[in-house]
């Protein structure tokens, strides 16, 4: 491993749009870094606070959670559910001092391999920014 | 119930178990899309293929046997 501060960084990805739009960018051949870790869910309104801090316990140096656009969830509702526990979720991290630039929510539909590259790269990079570790990853509690 | 104003689909019901009123859903009616799970705060909702614990183990796997840094 290298001196440098490399993210890890876990995606929450919704089954329907962003999981088969991180597919498409796979077989379009789309460029993007590899530290993103995808996690497939069925919905993003599957996504419990819990799931995002247990990453961040577990080692995690950002979350990016991914589901399909406004109006356009396979399962009707479940982006509008996740938009509001993330928000809730945002504050609470940012009140106890988790830097927001470690978690996203993005909307990426099934189409959008481009669009998927180009945020993992933004959020990578934002989160690389940081230049050191989450300090609430468990192995850095327990030294 | 929370598990009941989240469903998008009306698959969860009120039922009746050993005199309390309790959550059920109708296997028939469900999409699976686990808003109800991710809104119980009781943890008493729980999904197939997708449960907590399930999850949970995914995160946790994703950084085993890594480096300490």
């Amino acid at each position: 491993m290298s001196d440098e501060y490399d993210p890890r960084i876990v995606g929450l990805l919704c089954n329907w749009c962003t999981y088969a739009g991180a597919d498409l960018a796979g077989t379009t051949r789309t460029r993007y870094p590899q530290n993103i870790r995808p996690v497939r869910i069925p919905c993003s309104g599957r996504v419990s606070p819990h799931f995002i801090l247990t990453a961040l316990f577990q080692g995690a140096d950002g979350v990016f959670v991914g589901g399909c656009h406004p109006a356009d969830c396979h399962y009707n509702t479940g982006n509008y559910y996740a938009r509001r526990r993330f928000a809730v979720l945002r504050s609470f991290l940012d009140f106890v001092g988790v830097e927001p630039q470690r978690l996203s929510l993005e909307w990426v539909s099934a189409a959008e391999g481009d669009r998927f590259a180009e945020l993992v790269t933004g959020f990578t990079d934002g989160v690389r920014k940081l230049g050191s570790p989450n300090p609430y990853a468990r192995r850095e509690l327990e030294e | 119930m929370d598990c009941m104003e989240v469903c998008f689909f009306a698959a969860v019901e009120e039922e009746e178990y050993m005199g309390r009123k309790v959550a059920a859903v109708l296997p028939g009616v469900c999409q699976g899309c686990g808003a109800c799970v991710a809104q119980c705060a009781d943890g008493a909702m729980e999904m197939n293929s997708f449960t907590d614990d399930q999850i949970h183990a995914e995160i946790t796997a994703l950084f085993a046997g890594e480096v300490t840094r």
